[in-house]
């Protein structure tokens, strides 16, 4: 059937002239099947892609898409564990120098896991408008739209979107979104700029974008997907650095309680400047794939090297990603998504290494029990405190 | 690791179904009707097999087994309906073998997808490039374009490759994960 699918595309592609070289030869070896050919010709002859468009107008897509979201997010409560039992099956992927992929099958849990208390983030957070008034954002599923001076703010399940009409050089209106703990949503600014806000961050922004720049405030770390205009450059605050971008995709974390601010760039070119005067000045243009890191310490230092982006942006797909890290911060950054605490009994396995990826929306537990058939330490939840113990 | 088949071919979570659903529903619910009649029951077919997919999502899905799987669960649903009701609606014995058939169902699909790969890239494109392309598609040549939209034959040729340019970009994305899929 993937195969039936695969081959209706092709033909697709190639009545419009856009196949490709591979694609020919595998639709010019499917029809020497006089069958195919059949359906080809039939296809071919009887274009019905005018009735096809005008069909498609009549289906009110944008109501279903909207009926789907309800009922999926009700679900998403309701079926929670179930879904946790089928993802688990083929969940995650902990590597630890050794190949331990025979345990993806595994259905090892602990006992004393089996009381959830920890849990993933959801979408949800806090929109600080102008006037002061606060809006709790991801608690229902209510479509709603907000008029804030003339920008609309279309509010779905998951993300905002702002709107506005005409330009007005009035004084600026600023909104705050506020991510919590184990927390994330989706923004769509004015000027189409779309933003993923990660767990406890915050990020102020203007409900309309006018004068010479497009000027932004954030705190912990989000992903930019800037909308490009060479007029109005697009400029990201955060306490330490000014990161200013034409149109592009990076992402950028600046939490308060680390020691670093990272900015990674994904497409485009961006540059970053320090606006601290107690740190060491810079100013760097980076390329795709390179990533600036800073250090906030006393000797302020300042880096530049090639990265996989995947690993820096792939929370916004829905995946916890970590390549070769210390435990320490792959539980920092864990922490920010499930909302939980951790104390160290064994000071040196804050430096072990893991790489570690796997879905967001998946349950602690099986994280954890993988961690722990590894070898190299002792997990134990009470409540809402992760213990690291030693392994003796 | 290869970047393009993280954001195009897999789906990593059942949330990322809904980056698809605008783009699928319109095609599903047409090949819905080529099983039934009526037009809100297709919609509600096709609203339920989504869910469908989504409850049981398993990790890691192929986009093309995402599909097949929508497309199988609305087809065994319109066939549930047609057989429970075929009397009620006065289905001829004929027709319910007919469309009941596994060949049906796999040529259905084939001309879905062909629609909706051809529906949802001119859906992108100006007006004007969409005419003179759905004219061109249905085989008439560059003058009986011109002719017929009352325009010059070199306006049809620049708007015509235009659309072709745009296409390109568009089916980018279609092109990966064909390429991506192992034989047919």
């Amino acid at each position: 059937m993937k195969e039936h699918v695969k081959i209706g595309r092709i033909i697709g592609k190639h009545l419009l002239s856009n196949s490709s070289d591979e694609e020919e030869k595998q639709l010019q070896t499917w029809l020497k099947d006089t069958e195919n050919d059949n359906i080809f010709q039939s296809i071919h002859h009887h274009n019905h892609i005018e009735q096809r468009l005008h069909e498609y107008k009549q289906i009110d897509t944008k109501k279903a898409y909207s009926n789907f979201l309800q009922r999926t997010e009700q679900h998403r409560f309701t079926i929670g564990q179930i879904a946790f039992r089928a993802a688990a099956i083929a969940g995650l992927v902990v590597t630890v120098g050794i190949a331990i992929n025979y345990l993806l099958n595994s259905d090892y849990e602990p006992d004393y896991l089996t009381q959830e208390v920890i849990h993933p983030g959801t979408s949800k957070a806090i929109l600080k408008l102008a006037n002061g008034a606060r809006l709790e954002l991801g608690t229902t599923n209510d479509e709603s739209v907000i008029n804030e001076d003339g920008v609309q703010i279309f509010h779905t399940d998951s993300s905002l979107v702002y709107q506005n009409e005409a330009i007005s050089d009035k004084e600026l209106l600023y909104n705050t979104l506020v991510t919590p703990h184990g927390g994330e949503y989706q923004l769509e600014l004015a000027d189409g700029t779309k933003v993923w806000l990660n767990a406890q961050s915050e990020l102020t922004f203007p409900v309309a974008f006018s004068g010479t720049s497009r000027t932004v405030k954030l705190t912990g770390e989000a992903y930019f997907e800037v909308a490009h205009n060479p007029e109005q450059p697009f400029i990201v605050e955060t306490t330490t650095q000014q990161t200013e971008v034409l149109g592009t995709a990076f992402n950028l974390s600046a939490y308060p309680d680390e020691t670093q601010t990272v900015t990674t760039l994904v497409s485009g070119s961006v540059e970053a400047r320090s606006t601290n005067g107690n740190e060491s000045d810079f100013v760097e243009r980076l390329k795709p794939n390179q990533q600036l890191i800073v250090n906030h310490g006393n000797s302020g230092t300042v880096v530049v090297k090639e990265v996989n982006t995947y690993l820096y942006s792939a929370w916004k797909e829905g995946r916890l990603v970590f390549r070769d890290q210390p435990l320490e911060v792959i539980l920092d950054d864990m922490k920010r998504w499930y909302n939980f605490d951790v104390v160290y009994n064994n000071e040196a396995s804050r430096n072990y290494r893991f790489s570690i990826d796997m879905p967001k929306y998946e349950s602690i537990n099986k994280f954890i029990s993988i961690l722990e058939l590894t070898g190299s330490v002792d997990l134990e939840v009470n409540g809402n405190t992760l213990t690291v113990k030693s392994i003796n | 690791m290869d970047m393009s088949k993280h954001q195009s071919d897999i789906l990593y979570n059942k949330y990322q179904i809904k980056h698809h659903f605008e783009e699928w529903f319109p095609g599903l619910v047409i090949f819905a009707r080529q099983f039934i009649q009526s037009s809100t029951e297709a919609e509600d077919i096709v609203q339920n097999a989504f869910i469908k997919l989504f409850e049981n999502f398993e990790e890691e899905k192929n986009l093309l087994a995402a599909k097949g799987f929508l497309y199988k669960t609305i087809r065994n649903e319109c066939i549930n309906i047609l057989k429970h009701e075929a009397v009620k609606r006065k289905y001829s014995q004929q027709t319910l073998l007919e469309v009941s058939s596994e060949t049906y169902f796999l040529n259905k699909i084939i001309e879905e997808e062909t629609y909706s790969t051809l529906t949802n890239a001119i859906n992108q494109l100006p007006e004007q490039c969409q005419k003179i392309l759905i004219l061109s598609l249905n085989g008439l040549k560059n003058n009986e374009i011109a002719e017929d939209l009352s325009i010059s034959i070199n306006t049809v040729k620049s708007q015509k490759k235009r659309a072709y340019k745009r296409l390109k970009e568009q089916l980018k994305n279609v092109y990966q994960i064909v390429s991506f899929a192992s034989g047919i």
